[in-house]
């Protein structure tokens, strides 16, 4: 396969020129490649890595805590906003997360984008900040229930949110980054003390920076600017302009620097649907979206509608980043901060997860592996 | 005079170097200077700084500068015992009448003994707060401007405003072209009315946080807007209560450590035995170091600079940093040029600690002016 008349963004900077793939890799860059096969015309376009999202929920009128085949037309249809690697991501009691968590072992390897594992979120965070996550869910950190919950072999968990304070949680923090999985600090209260020691425990991630956290106030010391105060910390940004002000998520990239903050979603089932009211699973409450913004009846935000292609605009737009620096925290930062090595650039040997936009920002098409996954 | 075995700081650094102060002026700095026959003070064990400058103080021992020059007088032979050999006295004043004979009594005090009086600082004529301590919102103008200071602005140093009255753009650039420095404080404008009053020759942020809209990850504010504001320095007042240690921090990390200038924003309660006092027509209660109104909101610092330096040792900050941050930065956030820094040519004004920061002797002009052996 082969894109042409593309603007690629390499480690090096954009390269204008031919991008040649083979067997699901990136073979070529740059210079003209005389091949047969399949061809894609960027029209001057931008060629980027694929994104990465390592929190989302759900999408398109499916959730993953509605089960396997849920994830699976998830899966298939993600690459329509550009996402080719992503964390089927969700809530619950330890039941349910163990079973959406076989369910998800289940999915991956299905054809759309590639599911590069689950995120928990929870069921170990404090009840005093859980946001749309039920109370009832909420259980102590314990290693004995994330057991349960994971079974001995956690290759396929990617990411637990997890809130430092709750006591308990120092032994799963640690327990976590023993066995390569992310620990984010969220649904918190913590202090930047405890940012710092949950950073000593093995830590490297901040769930929905600003979101599930005390509010930042300069009288008192909170999670956010612990996270800030910790170069270890990496933090995820919902960048769908109602969670978080583009002031202050300026203040994030200035803060953490264009390295360390990751663009999610969080999205839920109404993401790239009509506004409406939907099922929120969790919990088995009702979501009414307006103007995309999710609400549960008492006002709490309950994940977002935003997508991953309008993360990007949004961070070139409105945030005022470069194309460069978006492309960064949607693809290269999350595929690493999970420590995926093979995606979230285009260079020779990398998986040949590609997205496609037109100078205007436009996704045309997703390409998984060097096959088009999607296209306008 | 010859102050000899010091660890001079200046530049970022400590120097174990000699100063030599002839005609009121540093006239030599270097290793090992040879003694003529002037007075030499011993400096060993001794950190030398530039003598403090205090560019956000209202006043002290039981009395404000704008009581009258008797209250400047008293300002001027305290400050000294405290390393203080130059201020603004500055008024948060209702309206132009009281500016105005706060700005005559500063002038009739003008050449006493002491801490040397550098202008004044308008704290607040141009303020917006809905939940202001005066709640007046006057528009900055020329006239009213000129009114409060009786068309005399050559010792003006400092006049804060709030972006988002009406005019003040206008009068920001009016204000930087009479040499005097325009200040963004007592306000809840967006971050993108900072922004543009820096545009507008703004460069200084008056004690930041206090005076602000608190912070909201939801909105776009003032505090935001200042801390992604590069070519403003910022106020801060560091007792350790205005501010807490993990937003001190925090601010010196977004603004780096050559734009964070502390200020003590003492008044009368500094020096005073704790208990309820008028301060103008409104009470206040003075309790554990903290001045507070009935409804326990703060209304002015109450710690001498060199205190405040040792609670920033106490959050951790380096002496080099402390050194940089009291001892250079207020000299610069006001176009000073002669005071306010160890550098041959400049007034010879110095302060002698101990490594804890405690002040031993404060010097001005070459002579001895504060002997901590004097008080025992």
């Amino acid at each position: 396969m082969r894109i042409v008349n593309g603007r690629i963004l390499t480690p090096r900077g954009f390269v204008e020129g031919d991008l040649f793939m083979e067997n699901g890799r990136i073979a070529q860059i740059g210079g003209q490649t005389e091949t047969e096969g399949p061809c894609l015309d960027a029209q001057g376009g931008y060629v980027l890595p694929g994104f990465v999202d390592v929190h989302v929920h759900g999408a398109y009128g499916y959730a993953t805590l509605m089960g396997r085949e849920a994830i699976e037309a998830l899966t298939a249809r993600m690459p329509s906003q550009g996402v080719t690697s992503y964390l089927p991501t969700f809530a619950g009691t330890p039941e349910e997360h163990r079973r959406i968590l076989q369910d998800t072992r289940e999915a991956m390897g299905c054809p759309g984008a590639r599911i590069a594992g689950a995120h928990l979120e929870g069921p170990f965070v404090n009840p005093e900040r859980n946001g749309a996550i039920t109370v009832e869910s909420i259980r102590p950190p314990r290693l004995d229930t994330l057991i349960e919950m994971c079974g001995p072999d956690l290759r396929d968990v990617k990411m637990m949110t997890i809130a430092p304070e709750m006591e308990g949680a120092q032994a799963v923090v640690e327990y976590l980054a023993d066995h390569g999985v992310v620990a984010a600090i969220g649904h918190t209260t913590a202090d930047s003390a405890t940012v710092k020691a949950a950073a000593d425990w093995g830590a490297t991630q901040a769930s929905h920076l600003y979101n599930g956290m005390p509010p930042m106030n300069h009288r008192a010391d909170t999670t956010p600017v612990g996270c800030f105060l910790d170069d270890r910390i990496h933090g995820q940004i919902i960048c769908d302009g109602i969670h978080v002000n583009p002031a202050m998520i300026r203040l994030a990239v200035k803060f953490m620097g264009v390295g360390r903050i990751i663009g999610i979603t969080d999205a839920m089932q109404a993401a790239g649907m009509p506004d409406g009211e939907y099922d929120f699973l969790e919990g088995d409450r009702k979501v009414t979206v307006v103007d995309g913004i999710c609400r549960l009846p008492d006002g709490t935000l309950a994940s977002s509608t935003l997508t991953m292609d309008q993360a990007f605009r949004n961070f070139v737009n409105v945030i005022g980043l470069t194309v460069e620096e978006a492309s960064r925290m949607l693809s290269y930062n999350p595929a690493r901060s999970i420590g995926l090595m093979d995606r979230g650039e285009i260079d020779v040997g990398q998986l040949a997860d590609v997205v496609v936009l037109t100078p205007q920002l436009i996704l045309t098409h997703a390409l998984v592996g060097g096959q088009v996954a999607w296209k306008r | 005079m010859l102050i000899q075995n010091g660890s001079v700081f200046y530049d970022g650094g400590f120097h174990q170097e000699d100063i030599r102060i002839r005609n009121g002026v540093m006239e030599e700095i270097g290793p090992c200077l040879t003694a003529g026959d002037e007075e030499v003070v011993d400096a060993s064990g001794c950190l030398v700084f530039a003598g403090f400058l205090d560019t956000h103080i209202h006043g002290c021992n039981g009395s404000e500068c704008n009581e009258g020059p008797e209250a400047v007088r008293k300002a001027c032979a305290l400050l000294p015992n405290y390393g203080v050999t130059g201020f603004i006295p500055t008024f948060s004043l209702p309206d132009a009448e009281t500016v105005r004979r706060a700005v005559q009594g500063v002038r009739a005090a003008k050449g006493c003994p002491g801490a040397e009086v550098l202008g004044m600082h308008l704290d607040s004529p141009f303020r917006y707060r809905t939940i202001a301590y005066y709640n007046i919102k006057v528009p900055p103008t020329r006239e009213y401007t000129l009114e409060m200071t009786d068309h005399d602005l050559s010792d003006i140093r400092i006049i804060s405003c709030a972006p988002e009255l009406p005019g003040s753009m206008e009068w920001f650039r009016w204000i930087t072209d009479q040499g005097v420095v325009g200040e963004v404080g007592h306000t809840e404008c967006t971050a993108d009315q900072v922004k543009e009053a820096a545009d507008n020759g703004a460069t200084l942020l008056n004690h930041f946080y206090n005076g602000f809209a608190p912070m909201d990850h939801h909105v776009s504010g003032a505090l935001a807007g200042g801390l992604l504001e590069d070519r403003m320095y910022a106020q801060l007042t560091c007792d350790g209560i205005h501010v807490a240690e993990a937003f001190v921090k925090l601010t010196v990390r977004a603004k780096g450590i050559h734009r964070v200038v502390p200020v003590t924003d003492c008044s009368q309660f500094l020096g005073m035995p704790e208990g309820r006092y008028m301060r103008r027509d409104k009470e206040v209660i003075f309790k554990d170091g903290a001045a507070r109104d009935p409804n326990g909101k703060l209304v002015t610092g109450a710690h001498p600079f060199d205190e405040n330096m040792r609670t920033l040792r106490s959050m951790g900050f380096s002496l080099e940093e402390i050194g940089t941050m009291c001892g250079e930065n207020p000299a610069k956030s006001i176009g000073e040029t002669h005071r306010g820094k160890v550098e041959r040519g400049r007034k010879g004004d110095l302060v002698l600690m101990t490594s804890d920061l405690f002040v031993q002797k404060t010097i001005m002009d070459g002579k001895v002016v504060y002997d901590r052996e004097w008080d025992k």
